[in-house]
């Protein structure tokens, strides 16, 4: 339903222009350009110097400049609007908060909680875990890595709380 | 020349055949071959994982190991490639045409073996070719000032441009974000810490090896996971993997000359075992008196493609150890490491480490031969590697990320920062852009600063100082004209097509 009133509504021309603002070129295009204008505002307060002493800003607000031409280019010359594909979330969200949880609980808590929460995180990321998997794999890795990390390889990883 | 090449080899095999360096380059090149058997894991996660756990060694048995994965790797892209169709990594994707095709007729065995054997062989002949050519480029690199290292870095990282898969525009903005990201952190010249935001940690700049991990580890990870995991079913029986008389007959031409075409495309910076494999096999169908078998299971198909990427992944070297220049992400990688080692890649490397320039290269001659052994004898162990299920594999790799990111400098917002780095390398994959250029420019930028920083210090400030010197002046020609090429060629074949299509037309 809301496909075709799409269609009938919406004029070609600013259909196009969606589609091209969800193309890959044009993107990336403001992506890079986005970046390279961060570097050129938060870089204002280092000293540029001249040529002859380069100051602190001098590289990374040059190079920011540089980054914002080139992203400029690719949104301008990006004419075949490759559509993105649509992102799915269940992974991305899964992995990047199990290892955001990992990196939170580690030093305060320790191994023993934060390797079974990174774990149980990703198999729900991957959608295939079963609760018997989750529970083996939580316990094998955990006691594995924390067997080899800090007993023989001597990293200061913290274990129980 | 050559002496220095006869008596400098000499000296690394006593290193490389210290029972110590022996040892960690043969778990180097099982794991290497580990990771290229697994599909969706490469080498550059592989790198920075074992990265911490080379902090105790000695630099030159570090190194023996790292380049062990990476050549490692090479080898065992060919099983899955063979076997499954898969290539565990980018450089198999040619092997997978006819190896899988041999696989089909009941040849996987042979072509297994073929693979394997054509592979050493070209790591000998690739390993011979950084020998032989490694002092001359030392001797050449050695009389540069800052002026003419600025250039020659601009030139390697407009090469590594060039041949990224993909636009060539998008390519130079990755490398250009790479090297304003690698300014994050304290400057050394003038000790102002940049772009910290106030967080303590920001103040010693990212590390690279977190960089890399949350690319190449979280970013692919999460993309493969978006995908419904493929049915492992390995082709047919394998049989016997010691390829026949007639095989070796057939095949050992395309093996020698996909060697010598890996070694050149390996040798140019910015080009890497894929590219050789693809030349090799295009050049193997072209010269074949029968081009229309290939693809239906010949044998120089998987010969010629195996030898390049092998051969390209040893001359890779040359740039990084002669010129300091890493040609792709895993180079930069062990740029990295060298320098966590304390040593600064480039010239002064062989004349003031000879025993480790040395011993690098030599170990390199024992790590194809214990190659050739574990393929020919191993096989049906990395097949086995193959059937173990994404919800072990995953979870596995992503703690040992995780812990391997914490343990670099014991900091937990190492990881935080490599799940950011997650999300962007998620977000290349989106949008279809190359992750290499990137990490070349954030391992190579902090170096380009300080040099032309020096060049112009020196030369009070007259930048005309990169044209008058002639070799700078050289090199940033050949960079010019790479850059026209590579943005120009496409533009222009486009505008034929178009004239084409409206010749047609009318």
């Amino acid at each position: 339903m809301a496909d075709i009133i799409n269609h009938d509504v919406a004029p070609p021309r600013a259909r196009r222009l969606a589609a091209g603002l969800a193309s890959t070129g044009t993107l990336s295009g403001i992506y890079f350009g986005a970046l390279g204008l961060a570097f050129i505002v938060f870089g204002q307060d280092y000293r540029v110097g001249d040529l002859r002493s380069m100051g602190p800003g001098m590289f990374p607000i040059a190079g920011g400049w540089l980054l914002f031409f080139l992203g400029s280019l690719i949104v301008i010359t990006s004419r075949d609007s490759e559509r993105v594909e649509p992102v799915v979330w269940r992974p991305l969200i899964g992995v990047l908060s199990a290892v955001v949880a990992f990196a939170l609980l580690v030093e305060t808590i320790g191994l023993a909680i934060a390797g079974p929460v990174l774990i149980v995180g990703v198999l729900i990321a991957t959608g295939q875990g079963t609760m018997r998997s989750a529970v083996i794999l939580s316990v094998v890795l955990t006691t594995v890595s924390a067997i080899i990390f800090p007993t023989l390889l001597g990293v200061p990883l913290k274990v129980f709380p | 020349m050559w002496e220095t090449s006869l008596s400098g080899l000499a000296g690394g095999l006593l290193v490389a055949f210290e029972p110590l360096n022996i040892l960690t380059c043969f778990i180097g090149v099982i794991l290497g071959t580990l990771v290229g058997v697994l599909p969706g894991v490469g080498p550059v996660v592989t790198i920075s994982l074992l990265l911490p756990i080379t902090f105790g060694m000695a630099p030159v048995t570090a190194l023996i190991m790292l380049a062990g994965i990476y050549y490692g790797a090479q080898y065992g892209g060919s099983t899955t490639a063979i076997l499954l169709k898969l290539p565990g990594e980018t450089a198999a994707v040619m092997t997978t045409l006819d190896g899988n095709q041999m696989a089909k007729k009941g040849r996987a065995g042979a072509a297994l073996g073929i693979a394997a054997t054509s592979s050493f062989a070209a790591g000998i002949i690739g390993t011979l070719a950084v020998v032989l050519f490694s002092p001359a480029l030392v001797a050449v690199a050695l009389s540069f000032g800052p002026a003419e290292n600025v250039a020659l870095m601009v030139l390697g990282l407009v090469a590594a441009v060039m041949v990224a898969q993909g636009s060539p525009l998008k390519a130079l903005a990755m490398l250009v974000a790479g090297i304003v990201l690698g300014t994050v952190g304290t400057d050394i010249s003038t000790g102002v810490a940049r772009y910290h935001f106030g967080i303590t940690e920001l103040r010693d700049g990212i590390n690279f090896v977190v960089v890399a991990m949350g690319i190449y580890g979280f970013g692919e990870i999460i993309a493969n996971l978006e995908r419904p995991p493929e049915t492992s079913k390995v082709t047919g029986t394998i049989g016997s993997v010691y390829p026949t008389r007639d095989d070796f007959r057939q095949s050992w031409a395309a093996t020698l000359r996909g060697s010598f075409i890996g070694a050149s495309v390996g040798f140019l910076p910015g080009l890497g075992a894929s590219a050789g494999a693809f030349a090799a096999y295009t050049a193997e169908k072209k010269l074949s008196s029968y081009p229309e078998k290939f693809g239906t299971g010949v044998v120089e198909g998987v010969a010629a493609p195996e030898a390049a990427n092998n051969a390209a992944a040893q001359t890779n070297f040359i740039p990084l150890l002669t010129l300091g220049l890493p040609s792709g992400a895993v180079m930069a990688l062990m740029a990295g490491a060298m320098m966590i080692h304390g040593i600064v890649p480039g010239p002064a490397v062989m004349t003031q480490r000879p025993e480790l320039f040395w011993g690098l290269i030599a170990s390199m001659f024992v790590g194809n031969a214990l190659l050739l052994f574990l393929n020919l004898n191993l096989v049906r162990v990395w097949v086995r590697v193959l059937a173990i299920p994404y919800p072990i594999l995953f979870p596995t790799i992503l703690l040992l990320c995780a812990i391997g990111i914490y343990s670099l400098n014991n900091s937990a917002f190492d990881i935080l920062i490599a799940a950011v780095f997650g999300l962007v390398g998620y977000v290349f994959i989106k949008l279809k852009l190359e992750p290499a250029p990137l990490l070349m420019g954030f391992v190579l930028g902090p170096m380009l600063e300080e040099n032309l920083r020096r060049a112009m210090l020196l030369a009070q400030g007259d930048a005309s100082v990169f044209l008058r010197h002639p070799i700078s002046a050289g090199l940033l020609a050949v960079a010019a004209i790479i850059v026209a090429l590579s943005v120009g060629l496409p533009l222009l074949a486009k505008h034929r097509r178009r004239a084409a299509l409206s010749t047609l037309v009318d």
